[in-house]
C-alpha cells in the first residue's frame, strides 16, 4: 500500500511538473498550435585581432532577433569558446561560419556528429567537418562537401556582372541576391560565395531549397536537410532586403524549431512623419478613405516641431510644441475614431542645431544618432534618451495622446537609446540598426564595430536590445520629386511594394506592412499619391492579407 | 656544462612546442581549406540591409514639400477650403482646390 500510495505520489508529481513546465513555456502564436519554446545556442566566428573579429557577433545578433519570435531567447557563443557537450543541453544549435577558415573546435564538431539535436550550419568551413575522415560526414549524412564557389569569373569594366549562383528559388519565387560593381574601385558588392554541396544518400539527404547560377544554367543544393543537420549554402543576413532569401530563413526558422504555426498573414498601414507641419485636408482624406473600408491604421506623431536653423522659415529659427500645433491635433482628432492608433515617431525626429543630415528640421534628420560622424551623438546615454521619450511622451499624453508604440526617427539610434526604449514603450513598430558595441567604433583597423539593419517578416518579441518589434516588411511610396528637392530622386512605385507583399507571403505569418507619407497628396508636388495608395491597399487585400492595428497584434 | 644544460633546454622546448602542437590539433581538426573562388579580393561584404534598402531608409522619411514652406502650423488649413501651403522659394501663397485628392 505504501509503495503504491508512493508511486501514485511520483506520477502526480511528475504529471505536475510536466503541466507547469509545459505552461511556463507555452507561447502563442495565431493560428499556432500551442508549442514548447526552444532553447537554442549560436555559435559564430570572432577570430580575435581581425577586422572582421566582430562581424560574427552581427549575424548572430540578426539571428538571435529572428528565434525570437518563436519565443526563444538564443544564448550567443564565439564557435572558440564552445564548451564540449553543449550542444545536446539544448534544442537547437546553429553554427554561423562567416570567417573563411575560421578554426572550428573538435568539440563542436564531435558533438554534431553524435548528438540526437537540431544543428543548423551556414556556410564556410563545413569543410573541416565534412572533410575529416573521423566524423564520416557523407556516410553519415548523405551528402558531400566539394568545395567553394562564388563569381564565375573576376569582375572588370568589360565584364562587370559575371554572374554567380545568386537565384535562389522557394515556394516558386525567385529570391535574387544583392549584386553591385563598382568599376570606380573594381569592388564588387555582393555576398556571391556558396557552399557547394552534393547529395550522395537521398534517403538520409534532401534537398530543400536549390539556388541557380543563370550564367553558367547550374544548379546547387541552397538548403541542405539530414535529418536534424541543415545546412545553408550561404550566410542568409548580408545584404537583405523585402524580397531577398533572408526570408527563406525566416520562414523555415519555422521548420528548424517546429513551431507548427499555420498561414497567417497580416497587414499594417503607418502614416508616417505627422507632425506640426501636416495637412489636414491630407489627413482627413487618408482617414475617410481608410475608416470606409474599415481599415486600421497607426499615425508616426512627431511631438516637437523644430527648425533651428530656420531651414523652412526663411532663416529663422521655429518652434512649435504639441499644445500650438493646431493642423496636427485636428488630424489626430479627427483620425483616432475613424480606426487611427498613435506612434511616437521621435521627440523632435532631428537633433539639436546642427544639419543631421539634412535640415535639422523635424521629420528630415536623425535625432538619436550622428550620421554626419556616424556615431554616437555627443549626449548619448541612458538617461538623455529616456528624458526625450519621457518629453514626448508627457506631450502626447498633456494633450490627450496615448501612442501605441515607438518608431525610432529614420529607424536608426544608438544601443543605448534602443535599449532605453524598454523602460518606457511596450512595443516598437520598425526596421532596427543593431550594433555589435554599446559604444561603438566602427572605424578601428581591428576588432571594428559593425551596424546591421534588419527587417523583420514577423513580430519579434524579444530583440537584442530587448524591444518588442512589430514590423515594417514592405517600405513605402516614393516619387522622384528632384525638380522640387535634389536629394528626392528615386521612385519606389504601389506596385513594387505589392510585390514586396507577394515575397512576405512566402513566410507562413509573414507581414505585409509599410508606411505613407501624407503628404504625397500634397497638390503642389502633383503626384498620384492617393490613387496609388489605393491601387496598393486593394491589392494587398486580394493577396489575402488581413488588416490590423497595432495595438491588436499578439505575437 | 653549459652546452649541455642549453641543450636540454632546446630540446625541452622543442618538445613542449610539440606536445603543444599536437594538443591544438586535437582541438582543431587539421583539414586544409578550399580555395576561395576567383574574384573574393573584390568582394565586400555588407552584413544587414542592403546598400540600397539602407538608402530607402535613410531617404524614406525626408521630402521637401513646397507646401512645408513658411507654414502657419497654427492655423487649420482646412478652414476656408485652402491650404496655407506657399510655393517653393515664393511667398505666394498657393490656393488650392477643395477636390485636389481626388486620383490623378
Amino acid at each position: 500500500m505504501k509503495t503504491y500510495l508512493r508511486t501514485v505520489r511520483a506520477m502526480v508529481l511528475t504529471l505536475l511538473t510536466v503541466v507547469g513546465w509545459s505552461t511556463s513555456q507555452a507561447v502563442s502564436i495565431p493560428g499556432a498550435a500551442m508549442t514548447i519554446a526552444p532553447k537554442t545556442l549560436i555559435l559564430y566566428d570572432a577570430p580575435p585581432g581581425t577586422e572582421f573579429e566582430k562581424l560574427g557577433l552581427g549575424y548572430a545578433i540578426m539571428l538571435k532577433n529572428l528565434i525570437s519570435h518563436f519565443n526563444s531567447d538564443a544564448e550567443l557563443m564565439p564557435v572558440q569558446n564552445y564548451v564540449p557537450g553543449k550542444i545536446d543541453s539544448v534544442d537547437a544549435t546553429f553554427y554561423m561560419g562567416s570567417y573563411y577558415d575560421n578554426k572550428v573546435p573538435a568539440a563542436v564538431m564531435a558533438d554534431i556528429s553524435t548528438t540526437q539535436k537540431t544543428v543548423v550550419w551556414f556556410k564556410y568551413n563545413l569543410w573541416q567537418f565534412a572533410w575529416d575522415p573521423q566524423y564520416n560526414f557523407a556516410a553519415k549524412f548523405g551528402f558531400s562537401f566539394s568545395g567553394l564557389r562564388g563569381l564565375n569569373a573576376a569582375a572588370t569594366s568589360a565584364n562587370p556582372t559575371p554572374g554567380f549562383f545568386d537565384t535562389v528559388t522557394y515556394k516558386k519565387l525567385p529570391f535574387v541576391k544583392y549584386y553591385a560593381y563598382d568599376a570606380a574601385s573594381n569592388q564588387v558588392n555582393a555576398d556571391p560565395d556558396i557552399g557547394f554541396t552534393t547529395i550522395t544518400d537521398a534517403t538520409k539527404a534532401t534537398t530543400l531549397v536549390p539556388v541557380s547560377n543563370p550564367k553558367t544554367s547550374e544548379t546547387a543544393p541552397y538548403v541542405v536537410r539530414s535529418g536534424k543537420f541543415w545546412y545553408f549554402a550561404d550566410m542568409p543576413f548580408s545584404y537583405i532586403g523585402p524580397r531577398d532569401r533572408y526570408l527563406v530563413l525566416a520562414d523555415m526558422l519555422h521548420d528548424i524549431l517546429d513551431s507548427k504555426v499555420v498561414e497567417n498573414h497580416r497587414a499594417m498601414i503607418r502614416l508616417e512623419d505627422v507632425s506640426a507641419l501636416v495637412s489636414v485636408a491630407n489627413m482627413k482624406t487618408l482617414s475617410d478613405y481608410l475608416y470606409s473600408k474599415r481599415i486600421p491604421y497607426s499615425i508616426a506623431v512627431i511631438p516637437r516641431y523644430e527648425d533651428p536653423l530656420g531651414s523652412y522659415n526663411g532663416g529663422t529659427p521655429q518652434t512649435v510644441p504639441l499644445s500650438q500645433a493646431a493642423n496636427l491635433k485636428k488630424s489626430l482628432n479627427y483620425a483616432l475614431p475613424r480606426g487611427a492608433e498613435i506612434v511616437m515617431h521621435g521627440y523632435t525626429h532631428q537633433y539639436s542645431n546642427m544639419r543631421n543630415k539634412y535640415t535639422g528640421v523635424s521629420g528630415d534628420d536623425y535625432e538619436f544618432w550622428n550620421i554626419v560622424a556616424n556615431t554616437p551623438v555627443a549626449e548619448d546615454s541612458t538617461q538623455w534618451a529616456l528624458g526625450r521619450y519621457r518629453a514626448g511622451l508627457n506631450d502626447l499624453k498633456t494633450n490627450g495622446y496615448n501612442p501605441v508604440a515607438w518608431e525610432a526617427p529614420h529607424y536608426h539610434a544608438s544601443p543605448l537609446a534602443s535599449k532605453a526604449t524598454t523602460q518606457v514603450f511596450k512595443t516598437t513598430y520598425q526596421r532596427v540598426v543593431y550594433f555589435t558595441a554599446d559604444k561603438p567604433n566602427l572605424l578601428a583597423p581591428v576588432s571594428k564595430d559593425f551596424a546591421v539593419g534588419q527587417i523583420f517578416p514577423y513580430v519579434i518579441p524579444k530583440d537584442y536590445y530587448g524591444q518588442r518589434v512589430l514590423p515594417e516588411s514592405v517600405g513605402n511610396i516614393e516619387y522622384d520629386i528632384g525638380d522640387i528637392d535634389p536629394s528626392s530622386s528615386f521612385n519606389y512605385t504601389w506596385q513594387d511594394l505589392l510585390i514586396n507583399a507577394q515575397y512576405g507571403l512566402v513566410v507562413r505569418d509573414g507581414f505585409a506592412s509599410f508606411f505613407f507619407h501624407p503628404f504625397w497628396l500634397d497638390a503642389t508636388i502633383n503626384k498620384p499619391g492617393f490613387a496609388d495608395l489605393k491601387n496598393l491597399i486593394d491589392g494587398i487585400t486580394k493577396l489575402g492579407y488581413t488588416w490590423v492595428a497595432p495595438s491588436k497584434v499578439v505575437n | 656544462m653549459n652546452l649541455i644544460q642549453s641543450f636540454f633546454r632546446s630540446l625541452t622546448l622543442a618538445l613542449a612546442g610539440v606536445v603543444m602542437f599536437s594538443g591544438s590539433a586535437g582541438v582543431f581538426a587539421a583539414v586544409q581549406a578550399p580555395p576561395l573562388p576567383v574574384g573574393s579580393s573584390q568582394v565586400r561584404i555588407v552584413a544587414g540591409q542592403s546598400p540600397v534598402e539602407q538608402g530607402r531608409m535613410a531617404r524614406a522619411h525626408k521630402h521637401h514639400s513646397p507646401s512645408h514652406y513658411k507654414k502657419d502650423m497654427t492655423r487649420d488649413d482646412t478652414l476656408d477650403g485652402t491650404t496655407s501651403s506657399r510655393r517653393y522659394g515664393s511667398d505666394v501663397e498657393v490656393t488650392t482646390p477643395s477636390i485636389k485628392n481626388t486620383p490623378r
